[in-house]
């Protein structure tokens, strides 16, 4: 659900995704992300349907973190995604379909737009 | 003791124990390998190096630092049945495909689960092999190309069909 508390995020703006397992998120070979970055993890109960993202690439609070990677609003939206502001620090990527295919095909196209900073 | 290499020079195959992964079960996998079966220690000219370092791979994706084997993410580290399951599948495909064995990489899933990893960088063809947490699960095998915008999904998926498709991903 939309949180009225803040504004729509401009095209510009750069989220950041924590990285958050050491291994198998950026391809050992190029530095390149991976699908594995942004994929629902469907087998939660509940099920996730959204991907979290801050606002900067500051550590979170209590979480280990492998750095971070950046990805701009507008290359989400250009899936038929959106990004929704939920804190002062915390944004979800939202509108992805909880379907495994799509999902992972979804989160492939996620990765290639958004690199490791 | 008995080395590995003193096991080939006697051409007498032996039980491999492999100190890392220690599983979530606390058990370590044993292999029976065969005197021709590439060893990590071994400087023989036939390593396949690809399958070598794919499999070191897979074996770094498990985190013993969280006591618990879970975080708030999920698994920190692979369930057992999905460490023997991996490490079998990618025996099979060097078995199959040999010095042809394509380099990949693994990731942990948040179920306890792994993923066996292979890109094309060239084409941007991926495969994935799914690998469960749990027998009772299904294992999936995906291949993905952004380019075309394409992908398909099997469950369950044969080995043939696996080492054929790693065949196309690099043509």
């Amino acid at each position: 659900m939309l949180n009225q508390e803040f504004p729509p995020l401009s095209d510009e703006v750069r989220v950041y995704r924590a990285i958050i397992r050491r291994n198998g998120w950026i391809d050992p070979e190029t530095n390149d992300v991976t699908y594995a970055a942004f994929l629902l993890r469907l087998n939660k109960d509940p099920q996730e349907l959204t991907i979290s993202v801050l606002k900067s690439p500051k550590k979170p609070h209590m979480l280990t973190t492998y750095g971070f990677i950046e990805i701009q609003v507008k290359d989400i939206r250009a899936l038929g995604l959106d990004v929704v502001q939920d804190s002062q620090t915390h944004l979800s990527i939202i509108g992805i379909q909880p379907d495994p295919q799509i999902a992972l095909d979804t989160a492939r196209k996620l990765a290639r737009k958004a690199k490791v900073v | 003791m008995d080395t590995i290499l003193s096991a080939k020079q006697q051409n007498k195959p032996r039980l491999i124990i492999y100190a890392k992964p220690s599983y979530n079960s606390g058990n370590p996998i044993k292999m029976f390998a065969s005197p021709s079966m590439p060893s990590v220690v071994s400087n023989s000219s036939n390593i396949n190096s690809s399958y070598q370092i794919t499999k070191q791979r897979l074996l770094e994706i498990d985190d013993t630092s969280c006591e618990d084997g879970e975080d708030d993410w999920g698994a920190t580290r692979p369930s057992s049945f999905a460490w023997q399951k991996s490490l079998e599948l990618l025996q099979e495909i060097e078995k199959y495909m040999k010095s042809n064995f394509p380099l990949g990489f693994a990731n942990l899933a948040s179920t306890g689960g792994i993923d066996l990893i292979w890109k094309n960088r060239r084409t941007k063809n991926e495969v994935i092999v799914f690998i469960p947490s749990k027998k009772d699960e299904n294992i999936s095998l995906y291949i993905g190309n952004l380019s075309d915008e394409k992908s398909k999904l099997w469950i369950n998926p044969s080995i043939q069909l696996l080492v054929t498709v790693l065949q196309f991903l690099y043509q």
